[in-house]
């Protein structure tokens, strides 16, 4: 049994084993007689359910092979040893967090009244005043639940704090950025999680993004970092694509390619390892849409329960959660200043005088429940710095500095119409962008309904070529953000 | 209650059920501590050698802590230190570095000693082996 290293960055070591190899794993009666006994004592917690990368769901049941502590720090990998151990932890890894700044994926921990760690868990979901709704945990020896936080109050006491908490060294820490400010922990701050700089097609070998071209062969390319002691070796870089929308579920993720990625270990405390990843080929066909979402998986290991595989994805198919997981959901438009011509969506034909360019976004609810679905649309001029930290050719950030505006707010030289198209949308804020931007919504989508939004852009003259514009959708869900998608229009002579 | 009944107690699913969400011993013996059935071996020194004769077989593969653990805790209740010293010994020589039963049974080691660490104290690897040293000797090993 593989037995690894933990430590803090304090250098203190965290003491853990393997305890389905000392006393044997539960039977499959114990299993069966335990899951029974834990859903009929604490009516209402739910049993998590893991998604292979294959699409095949497994219930995380009753097992000795990992503890509440173990699922927080190290996911799924073995037993820590004690409360004083996770206090470790905390002291050089956590800083506590106040309601209403606790944010999905911080830690909940619970102590008895003598202030004793009993138990801890990660926030699974926040209520619309910011107070946590659901925690993730695993209890003991019995399986993994989502549960109200006092769920289990009786067994491991009412008095629980929150902790951010980066994580520990020496279990492996394969990551890639979901958007420019992602920190590496669960759920990053911010709501751009549809823009990971880390995943982009480049013909060229070039390390901006650029759009696929249809019918013909592109390269994608994945950059991963390293940030743990232990090097990532032979992880697979799987990359998929989708419709775009804002949150698509994983059986509608259609692969397009894998390649082979390691990554050297940091030193402790140093700054990560980043290895790019690729070129995997793709030639998108017919039945790809004209503009795709794409996501690339750095698998790790798809099995909850192996021991031995460093940094396994935790949440298999979550953007927002897993550090593995990456999403890109941008599409460049060029459009010519003229107003006597403009370009079609992709930038290659030109379509006829005067017609606005059409551009499609599908709002969708993704939960396995009714629930009401937002799309905020927002769009603004955007300069240089962004353009790069889109991930954007530098050529284009450097027109867009020639004609950068004196003033910070200019009147767009873009109009947008926003189109509503299917039968649950109940829209407010008109139907033309204003630099308020719209909001857009379903009072109550069935699971896997939506509709879609078509937006037609038009130059207006004044509209300088050089300029770019940024128009943001963003999608939320039952009030959590699911993703969303960027249109950058780039103004041409 | 007969005394084969309520030595029953300390394998009973139910009585197991709950201390199986124990992550650490603290929990675990939070839980024990909890279960007024439990309270019925406070004192009963005459069944501290049915209950090390059982602990001796639950510690035979396969082990189940939390079954080791009610035993340990049961031990502890009836007062009989030299039973308590010897299920001790007997868990921390087949289980000293598990966070559960090697906890459990050093604390109890403990408190056969006259220790009396804080209930929630993780008692680390270095103690633990002390602890093992004196007790090997107070029931009469090298």
């Amino acid at each position: 049994m593989t037995h690894r290293v933990l430590v803090t960055s304090a250098g203190v070591t965290i003491n853990h084993s393997h305890e389905d190899a000392i006393h044997g794993e539960l039977t499959p009666a114990q299993i069966a007689s335990t899951q029974a006994n834990a859903l009929a004592q604490y009516p209402g917690i739910q049993p998590v359910e893991y998604i292979r990368l294959n699409h095949a769901s497994e219930t995380l049941l009753p097992t000795r092979k990992y503890n509440c502590w173990a699922f927080t720090f190290n996911p799924r990998q073995c037993w820590i040893s004690s409360g004083p151990d996770v206090q470790n932890i905390l002291d050089a890894h956590g800083t506590q967090v106040f309601l209403p700044n606790v944010r999905v994926g911080d830690v909940i921990c619970y102590r008895s009244a003598s202030s004793v760690i009993t138990h801890t868990g990660r926030v699974w979901s926040l209520n619309a005043s910011n107070q946590p709704a659901l925690i993730q945990s695993k209890w003991g020896s019995w399986g993994e639940y989502r549960h109200v936080p006092l769920a289990p109050s009786d067994v491991y006491g009412t008095n629980v704090t929150y902790w951010r908490v980066t994580p520990i060294w020496g279990k492996g820490d394969a990551w890639v950025k979901d958007h420019a400010g992602d920190d590496r922990l669960v759920e990053p701050p911010g709501i751009d999680l549809y823009l990971s700089p880390d995943l982009w097609c480049n013909n060229s070998g070039g390390t901006f993004h650029e759009n696929p071209v249809r019918a013909q062969p592109n390269q994608l390319w994945v950059r991963v970092h390293n940030a743990d002691t232990l090097a990532v070796a032979g992880a697979t870089v799987r990359v998929y694509w989708s419709d775009p929308t804002g949150g698509m579920p994983h059986t509608d993720w259609h692969a397009i390619g894998t390649t082979g990625v390691s990554v050297p270990a940091t030193t402790l405390g140093g700054p990560p390892n980043t290895v790019v990843a690729g070129p995997i080929p793709w030639t998108p066909g017919v039945s790809e849409p004209q503009h795709c979402c794409l996501f690339a998986i750095v698998d790790t290991g798809d099995d909850p329960f192996a021991a031995a595989t460093l940094d396994p994805i935790v949440w298999p198919w979550d953007v927002a959660r897993d550090n593995n997981i990456i999403w890109k959901n941008m599409w460049i438009v060029p459009m010519s200043s003229g107003p006597s011509e403009t370009p079609t969506a992709d930038g290659a034909g030109q379509g006829g005088a005067g017609k606005p360019v059409s551009l499609d976004f599908v709002a969708k609810n993704v939960m396995g429940f009714a629930a009401a679905v937002e799309v905020r649309v927002r769009m603004r001029q955007i300069g240089a710095k962004e353009i790069l930290g889109l991930g954007l050719d530098p050529a284009i950030a450097g027109q867009a500095e020639a004609v950068a505006p004196r003033l910070p707010f200019r009147r767009s030289k873009v109009r947008v119409q926003v189109r509503p198209e299917g039968e649950f949308w109940a829209r407010r804020g008109g139907g033309a962008l204003t630099g308020k931007g719209l909001v857009l919504t379903m009072p109550k989508a069935p699971p896997g309904e939506g509709g879609r939004l078509r937006l037609e852009v038009t130059p207006i003259p004044g509209a300088k070529p050089g300029e770019v514009y940024r128009i943001d959708l963003r999608q939320k869900v039952a009030g959590h953000p699911t993703g969303g998608g960027v249109y950058v229009i780039v103004i041409r002579g | 209650m007969a005394d084969e009944k309520l030595l029953a107690l300390l394998e009973d699913q139910h009585t197991l059920f709950l201390a199986g969400a124990a992550s650490s011993a603290y929990v675990m013996r939070s839980i024990f501590e909890r279960m007024k059935p439990l309270r019925q071996f406070d004192g009963r020194a005459d069944l501290a050698p049915a209950i090390l004769e059982r602990l001796a077989t639950h510690l035979q593969e396969p082990k189940d802590p939390t079954v080791i653990g009610a035993h340990l805790y049961a031990l502890e209740l009836t007062g009989a230190s030299k039973e308590m010293a010897q299920g001790a010994a007997m868990t921390l020589r087949r289980l000293k570095d598990d966070p559960l039963a090697g906890q459990l049974a050093a604390h109890v080691a403990a408190t056969v000693l006259g220790k009396r660490p804080e209930p929630g104290a993780f008692l680390t690897p270095e103690v633990v082996d002390e602890l093992q040293v004196v007790l090997e000797k107070e029931v009469g090993r090298p």
